[in-house]
C-alpha cells in the first residue's frame, strides 16, 4: 500500500508538472496582442486597441472593458455570467465567449496556442 | 445469494448511485467554479468502484449508463459527445493503470480525471474548430487530476468500510 501510494504521488506530480510546463510554454509562445475584436453573432462589432482604456456597450447585452492592457466583460445580461468571471485577456488568440448572447471578445493576431494541438 | 445475482445487484446499485451523485453535483453549485469542464465528477467514484469491485466491463457499463442517462435528462447532444470522448479516454487510461498494478485507486482515478479533461477538451477544440481552447488544458489538467485523486480517496475510504464478508 505504501509503495502504491508513493507511485500515486509520483504520477499525480508528473501530471501537474506537465500541466505547468504546458502552461508556461503557451505563455512564452504567445505574444501580447495589440487590439481586441468584439463580435456579435459572428459579425465584427468593434475593434478596440488594448493600449487605451475604454468601455464599450455591446447592443445592451454586455460591456467590454479595456483597462491596463487587458480586456474583460462586465454587466452581461446573460443567464450564467461565465463571461464575466473570465480574467482579463491580453495575449494573441485569447478569447472570452458569451455563448448565450453570442458575443465573443478575442485578442487579434495569430495565437501561438495551437502549437501543441 | 449466488455470486452472479450479487454482482448484478451491485452493478445496478452502482449505476443508480452514480446517477444520484451526478444529480447531487448538479444541485450543489458550490462544487463547480462556473468554468465549463471543471467539476468534482463525483459520479466517477462509482465507475472506480465498479472497476475495483466488479471488473472492467461492468465499469464500462456503469460509465456508459451514466453518460447516456445524464444526456437524456439534463444534457445536450454536444455535451454527450464531450462526455463520451472524455469518458472513453479516461476509462482506457484507468484500465491500463489498474492492470499495471503499480497504483492504488487514488492514482488510477487521478489519471482518469486528467484523461477525461484531455478527451473532452480535444473534442471541443475539434468540433468548434478553435484550437485556442487547448490553452485551457493546463488548468483543466490540474483540476481534473485533483478531482480524480479526491474521488479515489473517497472510494478508498468507502472500500475499507464495506469489505464484503465473502471473497468474490
Amino acid at each position: 500500500m505504501n509503495k502504491l501510494f508513493r507511485h500515486d504521488l509520483a504520477l499525480i506530480l508528473a501530471i501537474v508538472l506537465t500541466a505547468l510546463a504546458l502552461g508556461a510554454a503557451s505563455t512564452l509562445l504567445t505574444k501580447e496582442g495589440e487590439t481586441v475584436e468584439v463580435r456579435l453573432r459572428g459579425e465584427l462589432y468593434a475593434e478596440l486597441p488594448l493600449s487605451r482604456d475604454a468601455e464599450l456597450d455591446v447592443d445592451g447585452l454586455c460591456t467590454v472593458v479595456v483597462k491596463d492592457g487587458g480586456a474583460y466583460v462586465r454587466n452581461s445580461s446573460c443567464r450564467n455570467k461565465i463571461c464575466q468571471r473570465h480574467p482579463p485577456i491580453s495575449r494573441a488568440g485569447e478569447t472570452i465567449a458569451c455563448l448565450p448572447n453570442g458575443v465573443t471578445v478575442r485578442v487579434a493576431g495569430e495565437g501561438g496556442a495551437d502549437f501543441y494541438v | 445469494m449466488s455470486d452472479k445475482t450479487r454482482r448484478i445487484a451491485l452493478l445496478g446499485l452502482l449505476t443508480a448511485l452514480c446517477f444520484g451523485l451526478s444529480y447531487l453535483e448538479l444541485m450543489l453549485p458550490a462544487l463547480s467554479v462556473g468554468v465549463p469542464g471543471i467539476k468534482a465528477g463525483l459520479a466517477n467514484i462509482c465507475v472506480v468502484a465498479a472497476l475495483y469491485l466488479l471488473g472492467p466491463w461492468e465499469a464500462a457499463a456503469v460509465n456508459l449508463a451514466r453518460i447516456l442517462l445524464n444526456w437524456l435528462l439534463f444534457g445536450s447532444f454536444t455535451g454527450l459527445l464531450y462526455s463520451l470522448a472524455g469518458g472513453a479516454l479516461s476509462f482506457g487510461v484507468m484500465i491500463v493503470l489498474k492492470k499495471s498494478g503499480a497504483f492504488s485507486p487514488v492514482g488510477v482515478s487521478a489519471a482518469g480525471g486528467a484523461a477525461h479533461n484531455i478527451g473532452q477538451l480535444g473534442v471541443a477544440a475539434l468540433m468548434t474548430g478553435t484550437p485556442a481552447l487547448m490553452l485551457y488544458l493546463p488548468v483543466l489538467l490540474t483540476f481534473g487530476t485533483a478531482a480524480g485523486a479526491l474521488n479515489g480517496l473517497i472510494f478508498t475510504a468507502v472500500q475499507k468500510r464495506i469489505k464484503p464478508r465473502r471473497k468474490e
